[in-house]
This record gives C-alpha cells, structure tokens and sequence, in this order.
C-alpha cells in the first residue's frame, strides 16, 4: 500500500478533510507552543506528514482527531530541535497533559461556544485596545514595533497586552456563565 | 484556585505566550499547572483565546483558500473526480503542501495622501495601509509615509520609492521631504548616485529619474552625503544644500529660496553615447486630433487616443501627434532609437469594453506635414489624416509605419516602448531633421463607450513628456 500511489478521489478527500480543519488544527498548534509563527512552521510540516500517511486513514473516522496525533508529534520533535534550553520551556510531560486538556475541551464543545463569546468580547474593546490587539495578532507585529507606532515604551505595550488579554478571558468566562 | 493563585497563573500564561518566562518563572508555571486539573483548564482556555486570536486574525486568506476547496469536498460534488483533470488535483495538493511564504513584515504605515494618484505599486496605498518592503509610485499628489523608526517620509509625485526597511528606503526618482525623529537618527535615503544619511533633521533630496542627479537640502540638522563609489562623504548643516551629478560629490552651498525640483525635460540629456529629447525640446511639440468628442472630455495636458466603434455615424476617434526636434543629430548618425510613452488614466470610457490595446506608431514622411501647429491642427488638416475617416487608418502614401506596442486589458498607466530598425531608419532618413511621429489604437471597442487612452504631453504638470532616446554612432 505505501508503494501505491494515491488515486484522485483520494487526494480530493484529504484536500476536503484539510480545508474543512486546518484552521481548527491551527488553533489546537498555537494552544500548545504559544508562538504563532512555530505553530504555523509546525502545521505545515504535519500537513506534509499527515499526505505521507493518509493511506493509513479510514475515510469516515475522525480526520481531525488523527490529524492532531501527528501534530502533537510534530510540536514534540520541534521542541527538540529548538535552540532553546529545555529549561525555559514547559516540560513534554506537562505538555501532553495540556493536550489531554484540550481533547477533552474539544470532545465536550467547549470552544465552540467559547470563541462566540470571544469575538463578542474584542467587540467590546475600546478601539485603541483593538487596535493594539490587531496590530499584534492580525499584522504580526513585535511588541518593539508597536511601542514605535503608539509611542509607547515596550514595558508599557507588554502590560497593556497582558491586561488586555485578561480581561478577554475573564469576560469569556462571564459570557459563558450568563449564558 | 484561589483568585491570587488565578491571577499569578494568568500572567505566568501571558508570558508564555510572549516567550518572556525565565526558567525560574516556568518552573512556577509547571507547578502551579501540575497542582490541579483547574489550573490546566484555565491555561489550555486562556491559551485557546490567543491562538484563536491570531487565527481568525490572519484568516483572511486562510479563508479564501478554505472556499477553494469547498468545491473540492467529495461529499457536495461527487460528480467532481471525472470533472478534474488529474493534473489539477495534484496541481491543488502541491498548493496545499508548499510552504507559503512568510508574510513580510511591515514596518511602516501610509498616514495620509493628497490628490495622489498611483501608478502600479506593489503596496497598499489606502490612508492608514501597513507596509512592508516594496516599491511604491506615486503618479501626483502627496503621500505621507510613516516609518516605524520615527522617521516620516513627504513623497511628491512623481516619483518612485523603494522601501527596504524601518531605517532605509532608496528614492529612484522624484522629491521626498523627510523628518527624522531623535528615534530614527541614521536614517537612510539611498539613490541611485548617492546615499543621503540623516543625523536627525528635516531635510528634502530630490532624485531626476533619468540620470539619478540627487540634490539635497537642509531645512534643519545635519545631514550627510555619501558617494557610495568612494566613500567619500559631505556634512550639509541647516541651509546648506549639495547637488551630485557627475563623478563625486558637489559643492555644499547655500539653499535657494524656492529651489527647482522638478527638470522641465526642455534640454538634451546625454548619458553614454544616449541622447534623449523630449517634444518640449526645440522645435518639438504635441498634440492630438480628434472627431466630434463630448465637451468636457477634451484636454491640453493630455495626448488622448481612442478608436471609437464604427456606426452609422463617425464615432469618437482620436489620434496623437508628436513631433521632436532632430537638428542635433545628423542623418544617419543614430544606431538605435526608443520613443518612450507615459500612459496615464483619463477616466473617460469603460476599460471593459477593450481587449489587450494594440497601438501603432507611424512617421509621417512627406516632411512638408512637419510643420503642424499646437492648437490649430484639425481633424481634417493634420497632415496624413486628410480624408480619413476611422480611427486606426492614416493616408499610406503620407506614413509609414514603425511597428506596435501592447497595453494589456486595464492597463492605463505605465511607460510603453517602441524601438527597432524601422524607427531607427525612419529618424535617420528624415530630411527637415523635424520628426512627426503619429500613434493610434489599432484595438478598437467592442462596443461603444470604451476607453480613452492617454499619454503625457510635454504640457503636462508632473509626468514626463514623450520622449525619444537615441544612441549615436
């Protein structure tokens, strides 16, 4: 079977399953190695893994589910191949445990409702708060930047961004209770 | 989880995702997560708010590509497989699996523009655009340009700026006025002839697009002019300006009041064995004929050239004429001509209705045409158009033609080239040394209503007149 080359329908379905869970699969990325820009790099070597071994999917089970074994791999090796001391990372135990977690969060729904109630949270955000988390996660910009564009000292960036996303998640979770 | 302990994880979490934990701050965080399942669901949600953060952020295009390959699902078309060719699956698979390019970094923003009209850039040009490495061409107007660094960048068009980063940017031609904050002290202006570093100052260098002359002027500060060839280096304080030209650096002197930045392009350029005139030189000139067109869609800054769609009654045609002025080249002394044409948009007509335009250049060999005056030239007078009724012919026995250039569909701007043998035999045939060179669209509509193109005129305020380089023997 692995000699054997991937028929149309075949590579049609794997196209499908990928563009229907990429972003989903993005997120689960991010959630555990907190760098958008690895998460990114990580995603797009498992998209090349998971072609290699989509022989060994059962068209009809749980694509995503399959999808994030390999990726959880992926974000370990990663990890290993990182110039960064393993001491100023969380450790490959802690780190399948915060996947247990999230398995369980996706198993119970529990973001589906959680990033409704996010994106009526940024809703609520004063615009220069917006502005500050846009110009963080939507152009990707170094907290050095944006203290160059607001005239701001990076210290003062940094708190803001830590403050705001505090009170993201706090009012997430207030939505959540009310509802 | 007591709220202290919740607060101190969330930071902790913040951290994290900043990349700004020391190994005794991720030793913290390891407990405080290993202490309770609690403490793992509040870090795994507070981490899921980030990554969703960025992912509905750039999922701008992420998005696009999603819809591509809804069509692709099996489960709503499964007629798909014998629609595709296979070599379009594995086309699509190669999309997916290739490593997109990072998306540049932007280090700058567009904060206002005045009556700016741009030519194809490969940037955003909207009020408030981030901007990342690239070329930017300002047509007319203004155009202020926000560095990151503290450094703020007045284009006045025309003029073409490249940015390369937060702290360097290379001004191929045209003026830009700069303010450099104490922040961005260093910044760099780069042209082609020299390298103008600021030391903290507002200071204008002005770039001719042709030779890469660079003239630079102080307002205030200190400003230094690098010879990149030699490194040699002047300093220019408040009012003092310089002027690189030829080999090395100019003199400093002091600035004038009102400076001249814009060349009128009424002089002979020579670069190398090149010489290039305009029709502002000598007795040069340009002009456009036209049918009956409505009235406000006439224009002095403007060679407008249309081939209307032929009806029962004369549709609007318009034909542009340009003559130069050969006296300093004698016959048969040019090896190599190009006439060089600055398009530009008029509004007028619908690009729409118009395929890719084909223009036709003619020179006008009965030399006793060349003398067609600016304003009085008609329709029915203009020399090797009398009598003609279409939009794409002249009289045969009058031109000759010297080939065709292409505007793809919806190109309006832009500079578009003839050269070759016939031109170069035509110039140097040419007996009165006064070339008339007539251009029309061969391309007409497909149906009423299309386009008018237009070309700079040497009348026009900002953009550059026709102009015909010749390379002597």
């Amino acid at each position: 079977m692995d000699s054997e080359p991937p028929t149309d329908e075949r590579t049609e379905a794997f196209l499908g399953l990928l563009g229907e869970h990429e972003k989903k699969l993005g997120i689960y990325v991010t959630g555990l190695i907190a760098c958008p820009q690895d998460a990114q790099d990580i995603l797009q070597e498992g998209k090349i893994i998971m072609w290699r071994q989509f022989h060994k999917f059962e068209l009809g089970t749980n694509f995503p589910a399959w999808a994030r074994k390999i990726l959880f791999h992926q974000i370990l090796s990663y990890r290993r191949q990182s110039k960064r001391h393993p001491s100023e990372r969380l450790s490959d135990r802690m780190l399948e445990l915060l996947s247990e977690e999230s398995e369980t969060a996706i198993r119970e729904q529990r973001w589906i409702k959680r990033e409704a109630a996010l994106k009526e949270c940024v809703l609520k955000l004063p615009d220069d708060h917006r502005e500050i988390l846009q110009m963080r996660y939507r152009d990707e910009s170094s907290i050095e930047s944006i203290s160059h564009r607001t005239d701001r000292t990076e210290g003062a960036i940094y708190r803001l961004l830590s403050r705001l996303r505090k009170n993201l998640f706090e009012c997430v979770e207030q939505e959540l209770t009310e509802a | 989880m007591n709220p202290d302990q919740k607060n101190r994880l969330l930071e902790l979490a913040n951290g994290h995702i900043e990349q700004k934990l020391s190994a005794d701050e991720i030793s913290e965080l390891e407990a405080l997560l290993d202490s309770s399942a609690e403490a793992r669901r509040i870090f795994t949600d507070f981490m899921h708010d980030h990554a969703s953060l960025h992912w509905d952020h750039i999922s701008a295009t992420e998005e696009e590509n999603i819809e591509d390959f809804e069509v692709y699902r099996p489960s709503r078309l499964p007629s798909l497989p014998q629609l595709l060719a296979a070599a379009a699956v594995v086309a699509l698979l190669a999309l997916v699996l290739i490593r997109p390019e990072a998306a540049p970094e932007s280090f700058a923003t567009m904060e206002t523009t005045e009556a700016a009209r741009w030519e194809s850039s490969n940037l955003p040009t909207g009020d408030g655009s981030r901007l990342n490495a690239g070329e930017l061409r300002l047509s007319e107007g203004l155009a202020t340009i926000a560095f990151d660094s503290g450094a703020t960048v007045v284009l006045e068009g025309p003029a073409q700026l490249e940015l390369i980063d937060s702290m360097n940017c290379l001004l191929k031609g045209g003026t830009a006025v700069t303010e450099v904050e104490e922040s961005a002290q260093g910044f760099r202006i780069e042209t082609p002839r020299a390298n103008v570093i600021d030391h903290g100052t507002r200071f204008v260098v002005n770039v001719d697009p042709r030779s890469g002359a660079t003239k630079t002027q102080v307002f205030e500060g200190l400003v230094e002019v690098q010879d990149p060839s030699s490194d040699e280096s002047v300093e220019l304080h408040t009012g003092q300006r310089n002027f690189v030209a030829g080999e090395g650096l100019g003199e400093v002197g002091d600035s004038p009041e009102e400076g001249t930045w814009s060349s009128r392009e009424d002089k002979l350029i020579r670069e190398g064995n090149w010489r290039t005139i305009s029709t502002a030189y000598g007795d040069g000139t340009d002009g456009y004929v036209h049918t009956f067109a409505p009235a406000d869609h006439i224009s002095n800054e403007l060679l407008l050239i249309k081939n209307g769609k032929n009806s029962a009654r004369m549709p609007p045609h318009r034909k542009a004429y340009l003559r130069f002025d050969l006296s300093r080249f004698a016959p048969d002394s040019i090896e190599e001509a190009e006439l060089s044409l600055q398009f530009t948009p008029t509004g007028w007509g619908l690009a729409s209705l118009l395929s890719d335009s084909v223009f036709e250049v003619f020179g006008l060999t009965d030399d006793s045409g060349d003398d067609w005056v600016y304003g009085e030239a008609d329709w029915e007078t203009a020399p090797g158009n009398e009598g003609i009724q279409t939009g794409n012919e002249l009289n045969p026995e009058k031109v000759v033609s010297l080939g065709t250039f292409t505007l793809p569909r919806g190109a309006q701007s832009g500079v578009f080239q003839l050269d070759g043998a016939l031109l170069t035999q035509f110039l140097n045939e040419d007996q009165n040394r006064l070339a008339t060179l007539i251009i029309v669209r061969q391309t007409s509509e497909n149906e009423a209503g299309g386009l008018v193109h237009a070309i700079a005129s040497k009348r026009h305020p900002t953009l550059p007149a026709p102009s015909l380089s010749v390379k002597l023997r």
